[in-house]
């Protein structure tokens, strides 16, 4: 034989994986993989870090929230707003005990994100001590199998020194 | 005795005051937290049927945008029956799009399935198509040689 018996059955090999390989991606279903969403805290110009840290208590502060979703279905959300401090901040299955005080609703396709720009007010709720607050953010999905609103785990605060004026 | 009537009256007017201007306040929060209630009872059959959707490999990506849209102002106006008008548009656009659901379904999942298929084929062309193929190519670039006897010393 011209072509090498070796080469054709390391060519052939690589081949029979490859069509294999492509075949199963090919034909996986749709969302399959890990299924998860994440919620983010960006500035007012919708990028990371500078953050504000001092805040004059009973003003408003801009901020940017971006939710993305990748659990291979579209979603409705809701992000939670609360005020607490580092005793009361969520947890991966408990959503923090203290009273929403706004909320944003929204529908994000998946594999997409949604990004938009927020107004919050900032005060001192109860005896907290103002110089370290948490503005806490929770993201709930809502459970159209269960028609109620289930908290996913995902949060994300943001630490600030309220100024009493 | 003239006085003191005149501060019961004063204070029954206070009182009622009081409560009227009470009822509003208590009116409009309760209507605020159930507009918002009644949006999620409307918006969860529209999400269940764009989940339904795009399960079934329906590319709904449009309608999500434009129900994101009317969620984030109708969340700012709850109770404003424009919205309830604009959702009933997207629910019409979905039952028509679940009318063909399961249709266009079965022709993506054949379609889906002839082409792993043809995949799967090619290590099939690869094995008998390889060798003839470099056969060809192996005596075209020779096509020009010529063959001379070699001679014996």
């Amino acid at each position: 034989m011209i072509l090498d018996e070796e080469v054709f059955a390391v060519v052939m090999a690589i081949v029979i994986i490859g069509s294999i390989l492509g075949a199963v991606i090919y034909i996986r279903p749709m969302g399959s993989g890990e299924s998860f969403v994440a919620l983010s805290i960006l500035n007012e110009r919708c990028k990371m870090g500078e953050y504000p840290r001092q805040i004059i208590e009973n003003s408003n502060i801009t901020l940017c929230l971006s939710i993305y979703n990748h659990m291979g279905k579209p979603i409705y959300y809701k992000v939670v707003y609360k005020i607490g401090t580092n005793t009361t901040l969520p947890t991966n299955t408990t959503a923090s005990p203290e009273k929403p005080i706004l909320s944003w609703r929204g529908v994000v396709y998946d594999d997409a994100n949604n990004t938009f720009l927020i107004n919050v007010p900032v005060y001192v709720p109860g005896n907290y001590s103002p110089d370290r607050i948490a503005l806490i953010f929770e993201l709930w999905i809502y459970d159209t199998s269960r028609d109620e609103w289930v908290y996913t785990g995902i949060w994300n605060h943001l630490y600030v020194k309220v100024i009493r004026g | 005795m003239r006085r003191s009537s005149l501060n019961k009256f004063l204070l029954v007017i206070s009182l009622l005051l009081m409560i009227f201007l009470a009822i509003p306040t208590y009116t409009t929060a309760q209507s605020i937290d159930s507009g918002i209630d009644n949006i999620d009872k409307e918006v969860s059959d529209v999400v269940r049927d764009l989940e339904y959707l795009y399960g079934r490999g329906i590319d709904v990506s449009n309608l999500t945008e434009s129900l994101n849209k009317l969620i984030i102002n109708w969340s700012r106006d709850p109770n404003n029956t424009y919205y309830l008008i604009q959702l009933q548009k997207i629910r019409s656009e979905i039952d028509s799009l679940k009318k063909n659901a399961e249709s266009i379904y079965l022709s993506s999942m054949i379609t889906r399935y002839l082409v792993a298929g043809l995949i799967l084929s090619v290590p099939a062309v690869v094995y008998f198509a390889l060798p003839r193929l470099y056969l060809f190519l192996w005596f075209r670039s020779r096509r020009r040689w010529i063959v001379v006897e070699r001679r014996s010393k």
